[in-house]
């Protein structure tokens, strides 16, 4: 019974020095849609779709975006789109996009198939650079690895750049600076493991 | 044993792809043809580069701004220097031991001997005209109208123009006096005199009534001019005070054209079918000018040269057929007349000609004459003839190549075979038995007695020389694939093949177009391999041509019913292929005519409003449905757009890291790459685009681009190389300036050993979005020089790794770049670990430096080559390389060294000779060693 005591006051003083050591790098997933218009998404945009048998594009989803921020909202799909009611078939083209200021319909290509089920579509808002309140474009594509679907606004990615060799800088004595050498497991944790030490020297005997 | 051979791969991957080395291993596999381009007519001549030279050579200054010295004997080039940027014209003049040309705002002086630069001046405005006056001083007039004097590259004086809207036309330099001649808007010309010490300007006008098409022309002693479109020509003797004095044009005369020497003035004359001359005599005292004598009409399209031999002074007349006639100035009596031994076709016509005549005893003559031709579809070509007989010829019209395609040669043991059994097919089955009995009976005779008494001598000649005897030729492709046509096509409408295998030659030349339609010629959009032996060329104008690409001989010529717009090759399985041609009004024709689609098409057109459509073509009606655009931001526009070569064999869908696990390549043959830059905010963003669907796969801005500088970019497998000149500061931060080299690589997923959707898929459809999205990696080199275009070497199978080559504008040459030393893995800031050193991963280093052991063209310098293009070999390890635009230069390389052929340094009589010594040492030793095994197991039992 002592033993076992002592077994698990051990075990706890380790989970503590673990969880101390390792800060918690929980992944945070990207917000994703279904969330309301009441985060913050202060500028709309209307989704359409065209199949190519169709004359004009019906609208398909509101989005809902920020100007800086990443996260983006749509509308949960209230209607019907044609591809559900069975009006565009699995392997007709359906466009998928935006009308611009200039009333011309501008978009990507896909396929009914990929419209019946939304569960998996990846809707990606493209700002324009130069007024980012406005949108550039929006791609729509169904992507299999996803669960639900993904709303998001993303910035241009910089493109990559060399990585320069850093300039060796001389301390006062024009010597190189000596490197901090990181200190040891034991050398930084040495009080915590004499107290998890003591803690089970001293568990007390009971009276036996 | 694994660690062996991991040890020996690591071991391959460090060393440079086998090049030469040493010199005598250099020009074994390449060519080049060094290109001048069409000669500027007024800046060639014959010129001593010495004093005391024996012999001239012909100085030339092109339209391509090249300035090239050109031996008359062989018609190799001495030396050549690209001036400005090869778009802009210029004046060449001799000088004493120099040769001074003046380019946009540059007049440079060069030694005429070796072509080194003697004195060089850069003006603020541009250059009209150069007269040098002695020495090496020079007068040069401004297109400002203003003249200055250049002596050893200092400015002497500088005198403004008076009047600036003049238009200055030329200079003239006669005794102590330069006269620079204006033409004035309104009231005719005015000629200012400028003593060359002082530099101080008197001018005098002269009323005439020039219009847009009028000449005007000046020599050291005399300026001529027409009046009223060609219906009257006058004269003015410079330095006399005498009036101009008129002469009447003849009738229907459609150009007039002049040229003066000394004291002898020559008219020529050109109609639509004839061409004639008058020379005229000029009078310095008096001022007046006299008719000598006229020639008799001859054939249109001919050049004259007036040429001064000691005190004497010579007229030549070259036509169009070669033919050529030798004048005195004084009478019309032939001197001598040259028949030519060449066929020229009726639709040559003589740009220029330039003759350099030494009298010789007994009333003989020394002619050489440099001629510079123009016919449909081929500009420039040069030739020099020597009494009547040419010497050599030089292609100048391929300085302009735009188009180009590679044409597979026909495998001869293959095609035999396939001619035989494409008989039979069409046999009953008694004749088709009784044709293969023969066949076979045949063979018998083929390959019997004589056939294998030869095999000795085979063996022999194998054994003793390197060299293969009966190297295939004409049609027929060598063992090793390593010939192979290119079929290119000249900005002016020529289709020529070149053989790339064989230095270039030359093999066949034909014209897409005729004199008469030469106007209305807007250039080949491209040229396919549209079958065996056939190449198809698609017009601008919207012509349709089918090409016999083996004897140039034109198959179908097919108009296509409007302007085109682009094209494309589409392979519709089997050996058919069809040519989609999009016109303008994006209706969609099928080439050639009557070709079918099997099922729908999905093409990217340029919008004309600078945008990119994707299209559905509908594989019966052709109608098209628009499917994506891709309209750039607002403030870009699109700089170009890339796609992955045509042939791209891709031999691993992975790549095997240190540890064993794969990184998987993501392969989508529909990958487009767009170039948008912003030239305002000087930015460039690269875009990665899956052609089908329309959607972005990956992008990068890279601010603080360059626009004005080259950006290049090529695509291969699952990877992009582009090219840019970045500046100092990037979005507030230091950055690197200067070019940089980027790699992109694209896997399926971010995490080896896991593959995205396209997995194992059979098939996959881009529109329903199966394409996934990849994982990019990415890398940045600083690169020391500008790139002006980029290729990547092809091979048969995809195995040999591949190499990004790069045309730099600055060392004129190609450099070739393995992909490796690219790789967007390599390790940054520390040393890579043992699974990367493995896999041949070197730490990153920011800068690439250029190996000189990866120069391509050894010391050999390649002007204005705009396109690098490759095709593979039948080895695996080869890859052919062509490069055109300007200069053409072939070459073949391997990549990952020659792995699968014997090298030249391989000897096979020490082969034999070994195994030989090795069989006589055995067959010594082995009764020694067996005896004495015997031996001791006797001394051991007993």
């Amino acid at each position: 019974m002592r033993t076992l005591t002592h077994l698990l006051s051990l075990t706890f003083s380790l989970t503590l020095l673990l969880s101390h050591l390792s800060p918690s790098t929980a992944y945070q997933h990207s917000t994703t849609g279904k969330s309301e218009q009441d985060n913050g998404h202060s500028l709309t945009q209307k989704l359409y779709l065209w199949p190519i048998s169709a004359e004009s594009p019906t609208p398909l989803y509101e989005l809902w975006y920020h100007e800086r921020r990443e996260d983006a909202a749509c509308s949960s799909a209230g209607h019907k789109n044609c591809a559900m009611t069975g009006e565009c078939g699995d392997d007709e083209i359906v466009r998928v996009g935006i009308i611009d200021e200039e009333g011309v319909f501008r978009g990507v290509a896909t396929t009914g198939k990929a419209l019946k089920n939304l569960d998996k579509t990846l809707i990606n808002i493209r700002r324009n650079r130069s007024d980012p309140k406005k949108v550039w474009r929006v791609e729509f594509q169904r992507v299999y690895d996803l669960e639900e679907p993904d709303v998001r606004a993303t910035k241009p990615t910089p493109g990559p750049q060399p990585f320069l060799n850093k300039p060796i800088v001389l301390n006062a004595e024009g010597k190189l600076p000596e490197p901090d050498v990181e200190k040891t497991f034991l050398q930084k944790y040495w009080w915590v493991l004499l107290a998890g030490a003591f803690l089970v020297l001293s568990g007390g005997g009971s009276a036996e | 044993m694994r660690l062996f051979s991991r040890v020996f791969s690591g071991v391959l991957l460090l060393l440079p792809a086998v090049r030469a080395i040493y010199k005598d291993e250099a020009y074994q596999n390449d060519w080049h043809l060094a290109l001048i381009g069409a000669s500027i007519p007024s800046s060639t001549f014959f010129h001593r580069p010495a004093l005391d030279a024996k012999a001239s050579l012909i100085y030339t200054l092109t339209s391509r701004s090249i300035l090239a010295a050109i031996n008359p004997r062989d018609g190799s080039i001495v030396w050549r220097h690209l001036l400005g940027d090869g778009t802009s014209s210029g004046v060449a003049r001799k000088a004493e031991g120099a040769v001074i040309a003046a380019v946009d705002r540059e007049v440079k002086a060069f030694d005429a001997i070796d072509g080194k630069l003697i004195w060089e001046t850069t003006f603020a405005g541009r250059v009209k005209d150069l007269q040098v006056i002695g020495g090496s001083t020079a007068i040069v007039l401004f297109e400002n109208g203003s003249v200055t004097k250049v002596s050893g590259g200092k400015i002497v004086w500088e005198s403004p123009a008076i009047d600036g809207k003049d238009i200055p036309q030329s200079l003239s330099f006669q005794g102590n006096n330069v006269f620079g001649l204006y033409q004035q808007p309104s009231k005719g010309l005015r000629i200012a005199t400028i003593p060359a010490e002082t530099g101080k300007l008197s001018s005098s006008s002269i009323s005439a009534s020039i219009q847009p098409m009028d000449k005007i022309y000046s020599s050291a002693s005399v300026v001529v001019w027409t009046e009223n479109s060609m219906s009257q020509i006058k004269f003015l003797v410079l330095g006399a005070k005498s009036p101009a004095i008129s002469v009447a044009a003849p009738e229907g005369v459609v150009d007039i054209k002049f040229q003066a020497s000394g004291k002898t003035l020559l008219v020529h004359y050109e109609t639509e079918d004839k061409s004639w001359a008058e020379v005229y005599g000029l009078d310095q005292t008096k001022g007046s000018v006299n008719n000598l004598y006229s020639l008799d009409a001859n054939a249109a399209r001919s050049a004259f040269s007036v040429t001064e031999s000691g005190s004497e002074t010579y007229i030549t007349w070259t036509l169009p057929n070669g033919e050529s006639f030798l004048y005195g100035s004084k009478s019309a009596d032939v001197l001598d007349s040259y028949t030519s031994d060449s066929h020229n076709s009726g639709d040559v016509s003589v740009l220029s000609a330039i003759s350099e005549i030494i009298p010789k005893p007994e009333k003989k003559y020394a002619v050489r004459t440099f001629i510079a031709t123009s016919s449909p579809g081929f500009h420039g070509n040069t030739y020099l003839v020597r009494n009547g007989k040419a010497i050599w010829s030089r292609p100048e019209s391929l300085v302009s190549v735009t188009a180009s395609a590679w044409v597979e040669l026909l495998d001869p043991a293959a095609e035999e075979v396939a001619e035989e059994l494409d008989v039979e097919v069409h046999k009953s089955v008694v004749g088709a038995y009784v044709h293969r009995l023969a066949r076979h009976a045949h063979e018998l005779v083929t390959y019997g007695p004589d056939w294998l008494a030869s095999i000795p001598g085979r063996v022999m000649d194998a054994f003793l020389s390197n060299e293969i005897k009966e190297e295939k030729s004409g049609k027929w492709r060598d063992f090793f694939g390593f010939r192979k046509y290119a079929v290119v096509a000249t900005r002016e409408g020529g289709l020529v093949a070149l053989d790339v295998g064989r230095k270039g030659a030359i093999v066949w030349e034909v014209s897409l177009v005729s004199s008469k339609d030469a106007g209305q010629w807007q250039g080949v959009q491209q040229i396919y391999e549209v079958g065996k032996g056939t190449v198809g060329v698609v017009t601008y104008g919207g012509e349709y041509w089918e090409v016999d690409a083996f004897e140039g001989k034109v198959l179908t010529k097919a108009p296509i019913g409007g302007r085109i717009k682009s094209s494309t090759i589409l392979e519709r399985g089997g050996k058919s292929k069809v040519v989609m041609v999009v016109l303008e009004g994006s209706t969609i024709t099928l080439l050639p005519p009557g070709a079918t689609l099997g099922e729908p098409a999905y093409i990217v057109v340029r919008g004309d409003a600078g945008d990119l459509n994707g299209l559905r073509v509908d594989n019966i009606t052709l109608a098209t449905v628009k499917t994506w655009d891709f309209v750039p931001q607002p403030t870009e526009e699109i700089h170009s757009v890339i796609n992955r070569p045509a042939y791209d064999p891709i031999a691993s869908i992975g790549k095997v890291l240190g540890d064993r696990s794969v990184m998987y390549k993501y392969i989508n043959k529909n990958l487009i790459t767009i170039i948008a830059t912003n030239p305002s905010h000087s930015s460039a963003t690269i875009y990665i685009l899956e052609s089908v669907s329309g959607v972005i796969v990956h992008s990068a801005v890279h601010a603080g681009a360059d626009t004005t500088k080259p950006i290049t970019a090529t695509m291969s497998e699952n990877w992009l190389v582009y090219s840019y000149f970045g500046a100092e500061e990037v979005n507030g931060e230091p950055a690197a300036k200067g070019y940089h080299l980027v790699v992109s690589e694209l896997f399926e997923s971010r995490s080896p050993n896991y593959r995205g959707p396209l997995a194992t898929a059979q098939m996959y459809s881009a529109l329903a979005g199966e394409i996934g999205r990849p994982h990019v990696l990415s890398h940045s080199y600083i690169f020391p020089a500008e790139i002006s275009s980029l290729g990547v070497t092809t091979t048969k199978q995809g195995i040999t790794t591949r190499e990004v080559l790069a045309m730099m504008p600055w060392s004129s040459s190609i450099i070739a770049l393995p992909k490796r030393l690219l790789d967007p893995r390599r390790p940054v800031d520390r040393d890579p670990n043992e699974a990367e050193r493995e896999e041949g991963l070197m730490k990153y280093a920011p800068v690439l430096e250029i190996d000189p052991r990866s120069v391509l063209n050894h010391k050999r310098e390649l002007l204005g080559i705009t396109d690098i293009v490759t095709t593979p070999a039948q080895l695996e390890s080869t890859s052919i390389i062509f490069a055109y635009g300007g200069d053409l230069f072939g070459t073949r390389v391997t990549p990952s060294m020659p792995f699968d052929v014997l090298g030249k340094e391989f000897s096979k009589i020490q082969l034999v000779g070994t195994i030989l010594a090795l069989g006589v040492g055995v067959g010594f030793v082995a009764p020694m060693v067996r005896r004495k095994q015997i031996n001791q197991r006797w001394l051991t039992l007993s």
